[in-house]
C-alpha cells in the first residue's frame, strides 16, 4: 500500500494542490483527470520528489516531454537516469521485459531523429530499467498515433502484470477504461469518481461538471 | 484587404516584442543623447607623452622651461612607463619619452649610461622635430652644471653660475622671436561628441531584416501557414520582413535628420533596400529558423565590424 | 547524495553530448578568429594617421666672406639634424633677390637671409640680425618650422652664454691667456656634443613594439577572446538542450537550477578549451612563438569566459535571445577590455569601469598564454 498524504502546492498566491491524501494499493493503476491546468503534472512531480529520496520505494518517473538529449543515442539517454553501464542497458532491454519495447532495433539512432512513439518508448525504457515499484506517468499518450498508444498500454499491463503500481495523469479515456480506480483533480482536490462512473456519467461530463 | 489586415497583425507582432522596442528606444536615446550635451572643446594640440623615472629639480625646470618658451607641443607627464608605451601606441600622443634616473646627471658628465628612450610609431611624422624642442630645454636646464663640468674652476664654480645664469636671462646672446603669430589657431576646436547613430541605424536595419525573416521562418515550422499557397506563402514572407524593417528605418531616418540632416538620410534608404533585397534572398538558402539562429549572430558580427571599419578607413 | 550524483551523471552525458559539437566548434572558431584577427589588423593599422605637416620648403642665402668655412660648418650641421631632416626642405640660393623670387611665387615658405660675418658675431657678442621672411605664417606647418627655428636658436643662445659665462670668470680670475683658450675650446665642444650629438643621448624605440604586448598582439589575444565567447553560437542548443522533460526529472531528485548550472559550467570549459588549441597552435607558428605553458594558464580565462556563457544562457530563454545577449555583451566586454581601441583611447569614464569588467584581464591572459608573459 502506497500511502500519499498531504501534498500541497501553490504558485505564488495560487493553490494548486490543496493538501492531498490517498491510498494505493499495490499492483492496482490509479488515473488522475482533470482539465487543462488542474495541477496534474504538479502532483506527479509532487509524488515523484515524495518518495525521491525513500529507501523503500523505487519510485519511476516519466513526464510529458521526452526527458531526453536529441544528440544521443538510446542507450546513452537511459545511462543518464540508470547506474547500470552499456552492456548491462543492453542486455537489459535484449531480455524481457524490456525486450518487448523493441529499443534494440534503434540502438544506433540518434533521439532527434526518432518518431515519437519511439521517443516514449526510449523514456519509459529509462525508468523501466531501474525496476521501479511506483511508476508516475504524465500524459504518456499525448502526441502518439494508434499504434503507439496501443504499444504503450501494452508496457503498462505488463508492469502491473508483474506487480508494479501505476499512477497516471491524462486526457485519454482509454486510460481510465484500463485503470483500476480514477480520481478527478479539481480546483486542488482530488475527488473519487467511482461514485459518478456507476450512476453512467460518462468522463466527458465529469470533467464539464 | 486581407494583405493590409496581414500589414497590421505583423506590425502589432513585431511591436510587441521587447527587444524590437528595445531596438527603437536606443536610436531615439542616442539621438536625444546627442542634442542634449553641450558642444566640448579640445586642444587640436600636438601631444607628447614625458616620463620621469626619479622627480628632481632637473625634471621640474623642464617643464617649467616648456611653460616659459610656449612650445607649440603639450608635453605632458604620465604616471609609469607601462602608460608611456600605451598612450604613444594608441596614437594618443606623437611620441612619447621615457626620461631614466639619473640620466641628468649623466648628460651633464657627457655619459650615455642611461639615454633617454622616445617611443614613437610608423605614424610619427615630428617626432624628430619635437626632440629638438625637448633637448632645448634640457640643454636649457642643464647649462649651468655642464659649464661647471667642462670647465675646472671649482673654486668659482658660483660665480660662473651667476654668470650664466645672467647671460641666459639677458639680450646679449642670440635668440629667435617667433613668426608664428598668425590667423592659425591650434588651441581650441568645438565639437559634439561623435555618437555614430547611422552606422548603428544600419546595424539595426539589417539586423530587424533578419528578425523578420526569423519570425517568419518559426511560424513556418509551428505550421501556422500550412493552409496557405506557395505564393501567398512568399507574400507573408515578404511582409514580415517588411513589417520588421519599416519601424526601425522610420525611426532611424528621422534620428539620422535630427543629427546630420539630409546627408546620411537617403543613403539609409538605399541600404534598407538593398538589405531587404538581401533578406529576400538569403531566404532562399536559409530555410530553417535553427540555422538563422546560428548564423545571425555571425551576419551581425561582420556587420557590424564592416560598418566600423568603413568609417574608420 | 542524491543531487551530487546525479548532477556528477548530468555531467557525464554532457561530456559525451560534446562529441557531436566537436567539429562545428573549431571551424567556426578559426573562422572567427580570422574575421576577428583581420579587423584588429586593420583598426591598428588605423591607428596611425599621417602625420599632420607636410614638408615646409626653405631658401637660404649664405654670404661668400670670411665666414665662410664657418657659414658651410654651420649649414652641414643644420642640414644633418633630424628635426631638419623631417620638416624642412633647405634650398640654397645664389643671390638674395632669387630667394624673393620663389617666396614671391610661393615655392618657398621661408627665405632666411644669413648676414655677413654671422657666425663670427655669434662669437664676439656682436649678433648680426638674421633676416627671416615668411610667406604664410597661418598653418600648422609654419607653426612647426617655427617650432624647430626656436629650438635652434636656443641651442646657439646657450652656447653662447656658455662661452660668455666661461670667458668672464677665467678673465675676472686673471687665468692665463692658455687656459682661457683652452677653456673656450672645452665650452663650445661640450655644449657642441650636448646639443647636436642628441643621439648619444636617446635612443629610439617602436611603440607598437613594446610594452607587454604589441599592439597586433593584444588584437590577436582580442580576436581569440571574442572568438571563443562566439562558441557559444555552436553550442547553445548544447547548453540549453536540458529540456523541460529533463528539468522536471532532475528536480525531482533534488537536482534543481544551481546543479543543471555547474554541470553546464563544467562541461562548457573543455568545449572552450577544444577551441581554445587550435587557435593556440595556429597563432603560435605564426607569431614564432613557443609557450608551452600557456596551455595551462589560459585556464582561468577560459573558466571565466565560460560562467558568462552560462550565466547567459541560463537566464535566457531561447538560443536566439541568448545569442544576441552573448554578441551584445561580447562586444561590451571587448570595447571596454581595450579590445576594439586601445583602453588610451576610451574615454575617461570608461577606463576607469574597465578594472570591473574582465575583458582587460581575459585579453591579457590570453596574450600571456600565447606570447608568453
Amino acid at each position: 500500500m502506497f500511502n500519499i498524504n498531504n501534498i500541497s502546492k501553490n504558485y505564488g498566491k495560487k493553490q494548486i494542490l490543496n493538501e492531498i491524501s490517498f491510498q494505493i494499493e499495490e499492483g492496482t493503476a490509479v488515473g488522475i483527470l482533470g482539465v487543462n491546468g488542474s495541477g496534474k503534472s504538479t502532483l506527479l512531480s509532487c509524488i515523484a520528489t515524495y518518495y525521491s529520496g525513500s529507501k523503500d520505494v523505487n519510485v519511476g518517473y516519466v513526464p510529458q516531454e521526452n526527458p531526453l538529449f536529441d544528440e544521443l543515442k538510446p542507450v546513452d539517454n537511459i545511462k543518464m537516469w540508470s547506474p547500470l553501464s552499456k552492456r548491462d542497458i543492453i542486455e537489459q532491454l535484449s531480455n524481457p521485459p524490456l525486450s518487448d519495447m523493441g529499443i534494440t532495433e534503434f540502438l544506433d539512432t540518434p533521439v532527434k531523429a526518432m518518431s515519437g512513439g519511439m521517443k516514449k518508448r526510449v523514456s519509459l525504457a529509462s525508468v523501466l530499467i531501474n525496476q521501479p515499484s511506483l511508476l508516475l506517468l504524465d500524459e504518456p499518450f499525448a502526441a502518439l498515433d494508434l499504434p503507439a498508444k496501443e504499444d504503450i498500454l501494452q508496457y503498462m499491463k505488463a508492469f502491473l502484470a508483474s506487480k508494479g503500481t501505476i499512477i497516471v495523469a491524462s486526457h485519454d479515456e482509454d486510460i481510465f477504461n484500463f485503470c483500476n480506480k480514477v480520481y478527478l483533480l479539481k480546483n486542488g482536490n482530488l475527488i473519487d469518481t467511482d461514485d459518478l462512473r456507476q450512476k453512467g456519467i460518462s468522463y466527458v461530463d465529469i470533467l464539464r461538471s | 484587404m486581407i494583405t493590409l489586415n496581414r500589414l497590421n497583425v505583423f506590425f502589432k507582432r513585431i511591436l510587441y516584442r521587447k527587444t524590437y522596442i528595445c531596438m527603437l528606444a536606443f536610436l531615439i536615446i542616442l539621438t536625444t543623447t546627442y542634442k542634449l550635451l553641450p558642444a566640448k572643446k579640445q586642444t587640436a594640440d600636438i601631444k607628447v607623452a614625458i616620463y620621469n623615472e626619479e622627480i628632481s629639480q632637473y625634471s621640474e625646470d623642464m617643464y617649467t622651461c616648456f611653460d616659459e618658451i610656449n612650445t607649440l607641443y603639450n608635453f605632458y607627464p604620465v604616471d609609469s612607463k607601462n602608460e608611456l608605451i600605451d598612450v604613444v601606441q594608441s596614437g594618443k600622443v606623437e611620441c612619447g619619452f621615457f626620461i631614466p634616473a639619473d640620466f641628468y646627471i649623466n648628460y651633464i658628465s657627457g655619459s650615455n649610461d642611461t639615454p633617454i628612450v622616445m617611443y614613437n610609431t610608423p605614424a610619427s611624422t615630428l617626432s624628430s622635430a619635437i626632440c629638438e624642442t625637448l633637448f632645448s630645454c634640457i640643454l636649457k636646464v642643464c647649462s649651468p652644471d655642464i659649464l661647471t663640468y667642462a670647465i675646472d674652476a671649482t673654486a668659482h664654480n658660483q660665480y660662473l653660475m651667476e654668470k650664466m645664469e645672467e647671460y641666459i636671462n639677458s639680450d646679449e646672446i642670440f635668440t629667435l622671436e617667433s613668426l608664428a603669430d598668425g590667423e592659425f589657431s591650434f588651441h581650441e576646436e568645438t565639437y559634439h561628441i561623435n555618437i555614430p547613430v547611422y552606422e548603428i541605424s544600419i546595424i539595426l536595419i539589417i539586423f530587424a531584416s533578419l528578425l523578420g525573416l526569423l519570425i517568419y521562418l518559426q511560424d513556418k515550422e509551428k505550421g501556422i501557414f500550412t493552409a496557405l499557397s506557395r505564393k501567398e506563402l512568399h507574400a507573408i514572407k515578404l511582409v514580415s520582413i517588411f513589417t520588421a524593417l519599416f519601424p526601425i528605418l522610420v525611426v532611424g531616418f528621422v534620428c539620422n535628420i535630427i543629427i546630420s540632416g539630409l546627408s546620411h538620410s537617403f543613403s539609409l534608404l538605399l541600404i534598407s533596400l538593398v538589405t531587404f533585397i538581401a533578406t529576400i534572398i538569403s531566404s532562399l538558402i536559409i530555410r530553417k529558423s535553427t540555422h538563422l539562429n546560428k548564423v545571425l549572430p555571425l551576419v551581425m558580427l561582420i556587420s557590424i565590424i564592416v560598418i566600423f571599419l568603413g568609417t574608420l578607413i | 547524495m542524491n543531487n551530487i550524483k546525479t548532477t556528477f551523471r548530468l555531467l557525464l552525458t554532457n561530456m559525451k553530448r560534446l562529441k557531436h559539437y566537436i567539429l562545428q566548434i573549431i571551424i567556426s572558431v578559426m573562422v572567427l578568429l580570422s574575421i576577428c584577427s583581420l579587423a584588429g589588423y586593420c583598426i591598428s593599422k588605423k591607428l596611425y594617421e599621417e602625420g599632420t605637416a607636410a614638408i615646409v620648403k626653405v631658401a637660404y642665402y649664405l654670404p661668400e666672406d670670411e665666414d665662410e668655412k664657418f657659414n658651410n660648418f654651420g649649414l652641414r650641421i643644420i642640414k644633418e639634424l633630424d628635426g631638419t631632416k623631417e620638416v624642412a626642405e633647405l634650398i640654397e640660393v645664389e643671390t638674395i633677390e632669387e630667394g624673393y623670387e620663389l617666396l614671391e611665387k610661393g615655392e618657398v615658405l621661408y627665405y632666411i637671409i644669413v648676414p655677413e660675418m654671422f657666425f663670427s658675431g655669434i662669437m664676439d657678442s656682436t649678433n648680426p640680425e638674421l633676416t627671416v621672411l615668411f610667406r604664410d605664417n597661418t598653418g600648422i606647418g609654419s607653426y612647426i618650422s617655427n617650432e624647430l627655428f626656436l629650438s635652434y636658436a636656443r641651442y646657439l643662445g646657450m652656447a653662447q652664454s656658455g662661452v660668455y659665462s666661461a670667458l668672464d670668470t677665467l678673465r675676472q680670475y686673471d687665468y692665463p691667456a692658455s687656459d682661457i683658450s683652452d677653456a673656450q675650446g672645452n665650452v663650445n665642444m661640450t655644449f657642441l656634443d650636448r646639443s647636436l650629438n642628441k643621439d648619444s643621448y636617446m635612443e629610439k624605440a617602436d611603440a607598437t613594439e613594446a610594452g607587454s604586448f604589441t599592439l597586433i598582439q593584444r588584437y590577436l589575444a582580442a580576436a581569440l577572446m571574442i572568438s571563443l565567447f562566439f562558441v557559444s553560437f555552436v553550442i547553445m542548443p548544447y547548453l540549453q538542450g536540458i529540456n523541460k522533460g529533463i528539468r522536471t526529472k532532475l528536480y525531482t531528485l533534488s537536482t534543481g537550477h544551481f546543479h543543471i548550472f555547474i554541470a553546464n559550467f563544467l562541461s562548457c570549459i573543455p568545449a572552450l578549451y577544444m577551441a581554445f588549441v587550435p587557435c593556440y597552435v595556429v597563432l603560435s607558428i605564426i607569431c614564432k612563438t613557443f609557450n608551452p605553458l600557456g596551455l595551462i594558464t589560459v585556464l582561468p580565462a577560459i573558466l571565466v569566459i565560460s560562467l558568462i556563457i552560462n550565466i547567459i544562457s541560463s537566464i535566457c530563454q531561447n538560443e536566439f535571445t541568448s545569442n544576441m545577449t552573448i554578441l551584445a555583451v561580447t562586444l561590451i566586454i571587448a570595447y571596454i577590455g581595450g579590445g576594439i581601441l586601445p583602453q588610451a583611447m576610451l574615454p575617461s569614464g570608461i577606463q576607469g569601469i574597465s578594472s570591473y569588467i574582465p575583458g582587460n584581464y581575459l585579453i591579457t591572459t590570453i596574450a600571456s598564454a600565447i606570447f608568453g608573459a
